[in-house]
C-alpha cells in the first residue's frame, strides 16, 4: 500500500529537485562537460514531469495516455543531437587552448 | 489526410539532401552549383508556400495529423524565412568570411529554415519545441564554422552552452504546461486556461516564467540577451544577420502562438490611461511587459557605449527586441498586425545594415567605428546605403523603419497604454544618438586623407541596391504592406489553434 501512497506531487518534487541540481551545476561549473551535464539533469527533470502526468492522466482518463510519453522520447533525441553539436564545438576550443574553463572564455567581451 | 501542407517543408528537406549529394558527388569542387541548389529549394518552397490554397478548407485551415496547421499566419512566415535564407546565401557568397560558402554552410542554413517553416505552422507542444531546436542547433554549428579563428570558437561554445540552458529551462516550462493543459497541443491548453481554475496556481507563474525565458533567449530579450553581442561579433556578419533576423522571427512565432493560446483573443483596453501602467491578462503578458520595458532600455544604453559596429548591431537588434515585445503586452488583432509589419521592416533594415557591416570588414579588416572613418568620401553609394538604414533603424521618415515605427506606438498608445508608450519613445530618442555615431564616422570624421577611392563590385552593388530598395519604397508606399499585414492579422483566431 506504500505505492498507492506515491502522488503525482511526489513525481513533480523529485523532477524540480533534479531540476534544480542541474541549474547549480550548469550556475557554478566552471568545466564546459560539467555544464552540460547539468543541463542533461535538467532536461530529464522535464522529462520526469511528463512521463508522471502522463501516468496520472491515463488513471483519471481510465486509458492510456502517451502523448508526453511521446514528447519524451522526442527529447531523448534532442538532447543527443545538442550533447554532439556542443561536445565537438568545446572540443574545437580545446584544441587550440588544451583547457575548456568556460571563465577563460573571454575574449568578447559582452 | 491531405498532405498539401508540408510540400515547402518536404521542398527544403529535398534541398538538404540535394546539396549534400551535389556536394559529395563533386567533391566540393563545384560551389557555385551547390549554392544554386539551395537557392532553388529555398525560391521553390516559398513560391509554393504562396502558392498553397489556404481558403478553400470549410473550417479554415488544415492540419497535419493535428500538429502542423497551414494558415495565413504560417505562409508568411514561411515566406519570411525563406526570404532570410535566400539573402543570407547570397551575402556570405561574397562576404568577408569564405571565399565561397561550402555544402555544410548552405546545409546548415536550409536546415534552420526547415525549422522555421515547421515552427510557423506548430500547433502543438511537441512539434513546436522539436522545430525550435531545429532552428536552434544549425545555429550553434553556423556561429562556429571558421574553425581556425578563435573568436568564431569562443562565440560558437558560448551560443551552444546559453542555448541548452535556455531550451532545457524551457522544456521544464513545456512540461508543466503539458500537466495544465493535460495534452500536448495549444487548443488544449487554451480550453484549459479559459477553464480559469489553471491561471490561479503558483506553478502556473513559473511555468510562464519557464517557457518565457526559452522564448527570450531566441528574441535576446533581457535578463537572457547576454549572449548576442559575443555571438553576434564572433560570427560571420553574414550569420550574425541571420540569427538576428530568423531567430528573433523564430521566437517570436513560438510566442504567437503561445500567447494567443494563452490570453486568448485581446488583453483589455486600459480603463484610465495615464494610471494603468501594463495590461491585466496575466502572468505570462506581466512578464512580457516587463521583460519588454527592460530590453529596450538595457539594449539602447548598452549600445551607447560600443565602439565595434557587429556589437553595436547586436545591441540594436536587442533594444528592437524590446519593441516587438512592447506589442505582444497589448496582444490584440492589431498588435499582431503590426507584430508582422515591423518584423517585415526588421528582416530589409537588419539584413541590410549586416550586409554592409559585412562588405566594410571585408574592406577593412576591422569592424571598428574608427575604421568607417572617411568612408563617405571613398565610397559615396555605399555610405549612402549605410545611411539610409541606419535613418531607417532609427524609425526617421521617410523610410520603412518610420512607417513600422509609427504603427506600433500607434497601436499601443489605441490601446491606452500611454506609459508603455511613453518609454518606448524616450528609447527610439536614445538610439537616435549612437546610429548618429555611426553616421558620423561615415561622413565627418576624416580618415587617412590618401586613401584610395573604393570600389564596389557589380555583384556587391546589385545586390545593395535591391535590400536598399524596398526600405525606401515600402516607406514611401507602405499602406498597401499595411492592409496586408492586417488581413493576415484577421487570421488571428487560427493562429490560436483554437476553432
Amino acid at each position: 500500500m506504500l505505492l498507492a501512497a506515491v502522488g503525482l506531487n511526489h513525481y513533480l518534487l523529485v523532477g524540480a529537485a533534479l531540476f534544480c541540481a542541474g541549474l547549480v551545476a550548469v550556475m557554478s561549473r566552471r568545466n564546459a562537460v560539467a555544464i552540460l551535464i547539468g543541463i542533461e539533469l535538467m532536461l530529464n527533470a522535464a522529462n520526469i514531469n511528463l512521463v508522471a502526468f502522463d501516468h496520472f492522466r491515463a488513471q483519471i482518463d481510465g486509458q492510456p495516455v502517451i502523448d508526453g510519453q511521446l514528447f519524451v522520447l522526442f527529447v531523448l533525441v534532442i538532447a543527443a543531437a545538442e550533447a554532439a553539436v556542443a561536445l565537438a564545438l568545446i572540443l574545437n576550443v580545446f584544441d587550440t587552448r588544451d583547457r575548456i574553463d568556460v571563465d577563460e572564455l573571454d575574449t568578447l567581451k559582452g | 489526410m491531405d498532405w498539401t501542407p508540408i510540400i515547402p517543408a518536404a521542398e527544403l528537406t529535398i534541398g538538404i539532401l540535394a546539396v549534400i549529394v551535389v556536394d559529395l558527388v563533386g567533391r566540393g569542387r563545384h560551389p557555385w552549383l551547390t549554392t544554386g541548389v539551395a537557392l532553388l529549394a529555398l525560391a521553390g518552397a516559398a513560391a509554393s508556400a504562396v502558392l498553397q490554397p489556404t481558403l478553400e478548407v470549410t473550417d479554415g485551415a488544415q492540419t497535419v495529423l493535428g500538429v502542423l496547421q497551414l494558415d495565413q499566419f504560417s505562409v508568411v512566415f514561411t515566406v519570411f524565412c525563406c526570404v532570410t535564407g535566400f539573402v543570407t546565401i547570397l551575402a556570405t557568397v561574397r562576404g568577408e568570411a569564405f571565399k565561397t560558402p561550402g555544402g555544410e554552410f548552405l546545409v546548415l542554413i536550409l536546415s534552420a529554415v526547415l525549422g522555421m517553416n515547421l515552427l510557423a505552422m506548430s500547433v502543438d507542444l511537441v512539434a513546436l519545441y522539436l522545430a525550435f531546436e531545429l532552428v536552434s542547433i544549425p545555429g550553434y554549428v553556423l556561429v562556429a564554422m571558421r574553425r581556425a579563428d578563435a573568436r568564431s570558437n569562443e562565440a560558437g561554445v558560448k551560443y551552444v552552452l546559453f542555448g541548452a540552458v535556455s531550451s532545457a529551462i524551457l522544456l521544464y516550462g513545456l512540461s508543466l504546461l503539458v500537466g495544465f493543459a493535460g495534452g500536448t497541443s495549444l487548443a488544449a491548453l487554451g480550453e484549459a486556461v479559459a477553464g480559469g481554475a489553471v491561471t490561479t496556481q503558483p506553478l502556473w507563474i513559473v511555468a510562464c516564467v519557464m517557457v518565457f525565458a526559452g522564448f527570450a533567449f531566441k528574441v535576446s530579450a533581457v535578463p537572457f540577451h547576454f549572449w548576442a553581442p559575443d555571438v553576434y561579433a564572433g560570427a560571420p556578419a553574414s550569420v550574425a544577420g541571420f540569427l538576428a533576423v530568423a531567430s528573433k522571427a523564430a521566437g517570436f512565432i513560438a510566442l504567437i502562438r503561445v500567447v494567443g493560446a494563452v490570453v486568448g483573443p485581446a488583453v483589455p483596453v486600459a480603463p484610465d490611461a495615464l494610471t494603468a501602467f501594463l495590461p491585466e491578462g496575466g502572468a505570462l503578458i506581466t512578464i512580457i511587459g516587463i521583460a519588454a520595458i527592460l530590453t529596450m532600455t538595457v539594449g539602447n544604453l548598452a549600445a551607447l557605449r560600443q565602439t565595434e559596429i557587429k556589437r553595436l548591431l547586436a545591441w540594436s537588434s536587442i533594444a528592437h527586441a524590446g519593441y516587438l515585445l512592447l506589442l505582444l503586452t497589448v496582444w490584440s488583432e492589431q498588435a499582431v498586425a503590426a507584430l508582422l509589419f515591423y518584423l517585415i521592416a526588421y528582416l530589409f533594415m537588419n539584413l541590410a545594415a549586416f550586409l554592409l557591416a559585412g562588405i566594410v570588414i571585408r574592406e577593412r579588416g576591422s569592424g571598428e567605428l574608427s575604421a568607417l572613418r572617411g568612408f563617405g568620401r571613398r565610397n559615396v553609394g555605399l555610405s549612402l546605403a549605410f545611411a539610409i538604414v541606419l535613418f531607417s533603424l532609427t524609425g526617421l521618415p521617410p523610410f520603412f523603419g518610420f512607417a513600422a515605427k509609427l504603427q506600433l506606438f500607434y497601436v499601443v498608445f489605441e490601446r491606452g497604454y500611454v506609459w508603455l508608450g511613453v518609454i518606448g519613445l524616450v528609447n527610439g530618442v536614445i538610439s537616435l544618438y549612437y546610429y548618429a555615431r555611426v553616421l558620423s564616422s561615415l561622413y565627418f570624421q576624416d580618415g587617412e586623407s590618401d586613401a584610395p577611392v573604393m570600389r564596389l563590385s557589380t555583384f556587391d552593388a546589385v545586390f545593395c541596391t535591391l535590400l536598399v530598395v524596398p526600405i525606401l519604397g515600402l516607406g514611401l508606399f507602405w499602406s498597401g504592406a499595411w492592409h496586408w499585414a492586417q488581413a493576415v492579422a484577421e487570421d488571428l483566431p487560427l493562429v490560436m489553434g483554437v476553432r
